[in-house]
């Protein structure tokens, strides 16, 4: 795996249909290098569908993602994965049963099958303290320390939500995708969460694309911002142009 | 582990294998013994499928014919040692497995139920309507036990119940250990991860279609090896001792004992041999207090007897209710 | 053989009547309460047994035999409903093994209570016969087709033309939304139930005549009840009636072409390449693939 210093995602003329329902229309972007990028737009505007296309869920029709110019179309999620993408949900997934530290621990695992039936025999998952080290570094950064060691389960949906971040940026992936991380959260604590994001792509580098619904808290957050709407980019740039952009303004309005 | 639990799992151990030397023990207890130790085995292969990777699977029986049928059709007629047939056996059900696995798994919750039913159902309908090959509903008889073998000097010779016995009863352990080594290998962890979020397991970079693969063959493999215990034990297979009932059987075993823990098949399967022949009631009362045991647990103890224990000691440790320093 | 062909049509149809009886119970709890019912069968022989029971021991009238057993029948699932079932909602598994619980306890519980041996359940329809020109038909099969059809209407028209009917509908549909507009879901749940038992009920003392009543005469219908539901895509009460009929005609076809032995299998091999070619079954439209 490279390194996270260096990475671009590009998406070329990605289109997709439902049905006879055109979702996404020749979409094309690119996001040149390390940093936070934001990705919005109105009800229907297809980022959600894009979003699943980058990361594995839909197959597009036509076009192509590429990370660091290489193309990533068509591969599932578990082999974008591999080429260093992770990504959180809306709706907010973590494995409950685990405890905090084991979900942040699970990131760093060895995946392969075959490889994994192979040390069957030979070695038990357990962790190196560098490791431990690190996630429990994580966990504090996020608020987590004292739930470290108890099952994910018991925390409320705000910390899942920061715990799954973590969990996310643990295996260290050069694009995270952030999935509308400002939904389900109080709005007090909406700024903590944007400090939180903003400190650790300080810490951990790398590309952060968010999809995001609230723009206040996008606009505060990320430098660069593609905005679309009915199923292509309708302006990019960063966030003062953005709000400056009397199609943005139409296209929320209508 | 702690070291009263290795003390007191070897006592276990000794315990089960001087079993034979008890006193006055009638070959009826080691019968028993036998038969809970024959149905533990596949029990654990269902383990691992339902109770650590979350595939309910309703056709597990037919997997142990296919394992019952090879080890027998390769001793009776193709004159093979029990030695070369046991390990072909779990290769021809894990083969099975693998390829019902391919095909069924994409499907979900509901419809995966079906489709392995259906699958139990078909095997058993082969079983049954296969006569040249299975001998048909009377079953292939003649079925030897494993032959003799030199162990330090001494033969040991399996034909006699004792030293079949200690053989199952091995073959037990060593599928518990299996088991315990695949639990808490990093497969294992992927298993958990995808018994819990799929989707999320996936996005963590698990390859989730190759592992249920995967861990339905080798639940179906070692079913095999039960089904090969099975048939030498019984002397004969026959459809019926692989039928859709059979099938529901093993799902009892495993849930009773407690999905998803390591002693739960055993614990199960020694309650379902074991504790009806003890109280000495007709098979079909036993299947009515099974049943309703079952619908209990359900209810009131989803997570088995080895969960309760394991609830129980929990508590006594003290580490009763977790909670979460303010509001959870 | 064009004799052979429509005598086994018939035959089918017959058969599929059965099936439709447990395919429709089945899929109105699917539908509804998005439970699968693996203890249907059970139930179904129950209803046989039921039916028996008051024939032989009490009044000695077919008919009403059937009623008394769709009582009894209604009675026994509503326990069920309320003891397994509702406290078990929203888990998926632990309602399907729960289910397989209850295959246990009623089948065996009938072995003690009946005997493992099969009965004779001997009513004058089944000894019966009429000619239809060169066709010859047991009276039984006729009675059995007509009533399946009588139930499907009867079933069609209540859930289309009643109010309580549109209820069941709308929860099968979508039970938040029903809960919004105020519809009794518990309720809901309960009736359908009871519809489910009944047909049940009605199935099983139709069979049971026709052959013998044994434990386990209940296995094959469920089996072939689900293929029928899988065949009409999961979900729709037309498809549950065409694919339950479908199920037996192919299968009473099926034994001019191969051996008997094998009739069950097809039913079985038709449930996998549903399953596996067309999920959405024969009619359903493929619904968006889930998220």
């Amino acid at each position: 795996m490279s390194d996270a210093a260096a990475i671009s995602l590009a998406v070329a003329g990605v289109s997709k249909s439902f049905g006879g329902v055109r979702a996404l229309a020749d979409v094309s972007f690119a996001l040149p290098g390390p940093g936070l990028y934001g990705l919005i737009g109105p009800n229907g505007a297809g980022k959600t569908t894009l979003f699943d296309v980058i990361a594995g869920r839909q197959i597009a029709d036509a076009g192509r993602v590429l990370l660091d110019g290489r193309p990533v179309q068509g591969l599932r999620p578990h082999e974008l994965a591999a080429v260093g993408l992770a990504r959180t949900f809306q709706e907010c997934r973590i494995f409950p049963e685990w405890t905090c530290l084991e979900n942040l621990l699970f990131s760093l695992r060895p995946k392969g099958l075959a490889g994994a039936l192979g040390r069957i025999v030979t070695r038990r998952a357990t962790a190196a303290a560098e490791a431990i080290r690190d996630a429990r570094r994580l966990l504090a950064l996020a608020t987590l320390d004292a739930y470290a060691d108890m099952p994910a389960s018991v925390l409320s949906f705000g910390q899942r939500r920061l715990l799954e971040i973590v969990a996310a940026l643990m295996g260290r992936p050069r694009l995270l995708l952030l999935d509308e991380p400002a939904a389900g959260i109080n709005p007090g604590l909406l700024g903590v969460l944007a400090d939180l994001i903003r400190m650790l792509h300080a810490e951990r580098g790398g590309l952060f694309l968010i999809v995001e619904h609230n723009m206040e808290f996008i606009m505060g957050l990320a430098r660069h911002i593609v905005v679309m709407h009915q199923g292509a980019v309708l302006e990019e740039g960063p966030p003062a142009a953005i709000q400056a952009s009397a199609r943005v303004i139409e296209a929320y309005l209508g | 582990m702690r070291a009263f639990e290795i003390i007191g799992g070897l006592l276990a151990l000794a315990g089960l294998w001087a079993l034979p030397q008890w006193g006055e023990l009638s070959p009826y207890v080691l019968h028993i013994a036998t038969l809970s130790a024959i149905y533990a085995i596949p029990a654990i292969g269902l383990n691992l499928m339902l109770g650590y990777g979350g595939l309910v699977s309703l056709g597990h029986a037919g997997f142990v014919g296919i394992g019952g049928y090879a080890a027998g059709l390769l001793m009776v007629d193709a004159g093979w040692t029990f030695w070369a047939a046991l390990p072909a056996a779990m290769l021809a059900s894990g083969a099975a497995g693998a390829l019902v696995g391919a095909l069924c798994l994409r499907l979900r919750t509901h419809f995966f139920m079906i489709v392995t039913l259906a699958f139990g159902l078909i095997l058993h309908a082969v079983m049954n309507n296969w006569e040249e090959l299975t001998r048909g509903p009377v079953g292939l008889a003649g079925i030897p036990r494993p032959e003799a073998i030199a162990l330090f000097g001494a033969e040991i010779a399996f034909r006699r119940l004792p030293d079949f016995y200690r053989l199952t009863m091995a073959a037990a352990m060593a599928a518990l250990a299996v088991q315990a080594l695949i639990v808490r290998s990093d497969f294992g962890r992927m298993l958990a991860a995808i018994r819990q979020d799929e989707v999320l397991a996936s996005a963590r970079g698990v390859p989730v279609m190759a592992m249920k693969v995967a861990v339905f063959a080798i639940g179906s493999a070692i079913a095999g090896a039960g089904g090969a215990f099975k048939v030498s034990f019984l002397r004969v297979a026959a459809p019926a001792s692989f039928d859709m009932l059979e099938s529901i059987n093993i799902v009892l075993i495993v849930i009773v004992g407690g999905a998803g823990h390591l002693l739960g098949p055993v614990l199960g399967a020694g309650l379902f041999v074991a504790v009806p022949e003890a109280l000495r009631v007709a098979s079909a009362w036993r299947l009515v207090v099974f049943g309703l045991v079952l619908v209990l647990l359900m209810r009131f103890a989803p997570q088995g007897l080895a969960g309760l224990a394991a609830d129980a000691v929990r508590r006594l440790r003290g580490k009763g209710a977790l909670r979460a320093p303010g509001h959870a | 053989m064009l004799l052979a062909v429509a005598e086994q049509v018939l035959n089918g149809l017959m058969l599929g009547s059965i099936y439709v009886f447990v395919a429709l119970g089945m899929m109105l709890i699917y539908g509804v309460m998005h439970v699968l019912n693996f203890a249907h069968g059970a139930l179904f022989m129950l209803g046989g047994y039921c039916a028996h029971l008051v024939f032989t021991q009490a009044i000695g009238n077919y008919a009403l035999a059937i009623l008394a057993a769709i009582v009894m029948l209604i009675a026994v699932g509503a326990v069920i409903e309320r003891t397994v079932f509702a406290p078990l909602r929203d888990n998926l598994r632990n309602q399907v093994i729960a289910s397989l619980g209850l295959v246990l306890f009623i089948e065996n519980l009938v072995v003690v209570l009946w005997g493992p041996n099969a009965l004779q359940f001997r009513i004058e329809t089944t000894q019966a016969v009429v000619s239809l020109g060169v066709l010859r038909f047991r009276v039984q099969h006729l009675l059995i087709i007509g009533v399946c059809a009588l139930c499907v209407t009867a079933l069609f028209l209540f859930l289309q033309r009643t109010r309580f009917g549109t209820a069941i509908r709308a929860v099968a549909q979508n039970p938040r939304a029903a809960l919004v507009v105020g519809i009794d879901v518990v309720r809901v749940h309960r009736v359908t139930f009871a519809i489910s038992m009944a047909l049940a009920a009605i199935g099983g003392a139709l069979l049971g005549p026709l052959f013998l009543l044994f434990p386990q005469m209940g296995d094959l219908p469920l089996v072939k009840g689900l293929a029928g539901i899988l065949l009409g895509g999961m979900g729709s009460i037309g498809g549950a009636v065409v694919g339950g009929l479908l199920i037996g005609v192919i299968e009473a076809v099926s034994t001019l072409v191969i051996a008997t032995d094998y009739r069950d299998a097809v039913t079985f091999t038709a449930i996998v390449l549903v399953l596996l070619l067309r999920p959405q079954g024969l009619f359903g439209v493929r619904t968006r693939e889930e998220a």
